[in-house]
């Protein structure tokens, strides 16, 4: 077994090209060692991504005003920078949300997108928020660019974002349905709104009937009851022979409410 | 691979096979038994040491990636030949049964003093929700964290 630790972007960018052809990335592991557990290792080399500082990096982009998130920044790192939770609440509300607080310091946002379960949390709030992935040889997640607070998208609003999500219980849960939420709200009313479904099916999705309920409201004068069953037509439609597809339908009024709740209760 | 890190407050140089887990490492090369598998998976806390002063499981760390870090164990809390404020306190509340999870849970309770000395009730529930107690009463360990995070103030803070 190869066990590759660079230091460096450069060392790693060498590793990679060097890379073996059955290899994986180890970041917190919290995925691959419970996959693998009694078992032996299936591939020929490791290329361990937590020495890497500038995939640990987070923080505003020189020119652009965007904002980086580094792939191997833990839930907890991204769930406690002010930054994140002041402009992209959705995602420190679901990363504060994930596992334990010991799942959360070790587990990383880069793990959580490149694993791929459809029951990732951070997956629904960056599809939300608009975030963009840079690359590294097109293979390994360098980070997300989530788009500034300033971005031409938000106009002269204020973007707003809130995410939700029902589980077996109420906290150390998988996902069975998340919700996230993203709009601008421009003379007290939310507009240019965005909704994400994850969990339900085997990838998140959009969902325009839920954003269209949410555009032209004001916050806390919802119709709750069209929002929720926008989005109930919406898993209807995308699992439609699931044996869950009853139970999800039914349940999304939850985080439904929950994340409406949440979006009005923003505060800057 | 030799790796350099810090444990129990000691620098060690080893040849360590890196794909190996960290909790397999600390009991069967260091001896540390005190972490213990409950599941090898993440989900039951008993196996939690802190790295870096943070709460997380031995069981979800390679070998290979501990260069630089600084782990502590059960065992490092004692290392002086006295009891730390949280074992005591888990003695005399009652917190302790079978005792298996217990390492773990001071070891979490741990990281959460370090963070912050005057927990309410909820933090320190949150803190501990990803530990569990099969056999003793959740009720005496969150009593015993308080009654720890109340004498370490009155110290002057966790050590
Ligand atoms: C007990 C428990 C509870 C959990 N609870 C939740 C929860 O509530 N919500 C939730 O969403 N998830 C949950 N998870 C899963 C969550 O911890 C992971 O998805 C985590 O975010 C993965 O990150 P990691 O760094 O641990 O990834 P790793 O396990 O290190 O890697 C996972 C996969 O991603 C690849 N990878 C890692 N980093 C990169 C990168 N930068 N570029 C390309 N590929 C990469 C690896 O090759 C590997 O295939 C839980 C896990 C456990 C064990
Ligand atoms: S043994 Fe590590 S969490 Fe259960
Ligand atoms: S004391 Fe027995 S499992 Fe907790």
């Amino acid at each position: 077994m190869i066990f590759t630790v660079p230091k460096t972007l450069e060392e790693l960018q060498t590793a990679l090209a060097n890379r073996s052809e059955r290899f994986v990335f180890a970041a917190g592991c919290t995925d691959i060692l419970p996959k693998k557990l009694g078992k032996p290792w299936e591939v020929d080399e490791i290329i361990d991504l937590t020495h890497v500082p500038e995939l640990q990096t987070i923080g505003t982009g020189p020119q652009t005003g965007d904002y980086f998130i580094g792939a191997c920044c833990t839930h907890a790192q991204v769930a406690a920078d002010p930054e994140v939770r002041r402009h992209y609440t959705a995602l420190a509300q679901a990363c504060e949300q994930i596992g334990s607080v010991q799942i959360r310091n070790r587990g990383t946002i880069g793990g959580n997108v490149a694993n791929g379960s459809p029951a990732a949390d951070t997956l629904p709030c960056l599809m939300a928020l608009g975030a963009e992935i840079e690359w590294i040889d097109g293979v390994c997640i360098k980070g997300f660019w989530l788009p500034g607070a300033q971005a031409p998208s938000a106009g002269s609003g204020t973007v707003v974002s809130a995410f939700a999500k029902l589980g077996d219980r109420d906290i150390v849960t998988i996902a069975r349905i998340s919700l996230a939420v993203r709009s601008v709200l421009r003379g007290g009313r939310y507009t240019n709104t965005a909704v994400v479904v994850g969990a339900a099916s085997l990838q998140p999705f959009f969902c325009d009937e839920a954003a269209a309920v949410l555009d032209g409201s004001q916050p806390g004068e919802v119709d709750r009851e069209a929002f929720a069953g926008a989005l109930a037509k919406a898993i209807e439609a995308s699992i439609p022979n699931r044996p869950t597809m009853p139970y999800k339908r039914s349940a999304v009024r939850g985080p439904a409410f929950d994340v409406l709740e949440r979006l009005a209760n923003f505060e800057h | 691979m030799i790796l350099h890190f810090i444990l129990n407050s000691k620098p060690v140089s080893k040849d360590l096979d890196p794909s190996r887990r960290l909790i397999d490492v600390l009991r069967e090369d260091f001896l540390l038994t005190g972490v213990k598998e409950g599941c090898g998976e993440g989900e039951c806390g008993s196996c939690t040491i802190l790295m870096d002063g943070l709460p997380v499981h031995a069981c979800m760390v390679l070998a290979g990636q501990l260069d630089g870090h600084r782990l502590l164990t059960i065992e490092g809390l004692s290392a002086s030949g006295e009891l730390d404020i949280l074992q005591q306190a888990f003695i005399e509340n009652n917190a302790v049964h079978c005792g298996f999870c217990t390492p773990g849970m001071i070891m979490a309770a741990k990281g959460l003093l370090l963070q912050n000395p005057d927990p309410t009730e909820e933090e320190i529930r949150t803190a501990i929700s990803g530990n569990i107690c099969r056999c003793s009463d959740y009720r005496q360990i969150v009593m015993a964290v308080k009654d720890a995070a109340a004498r370490l103030r009155a110290q002057g803070g966790a050590r």
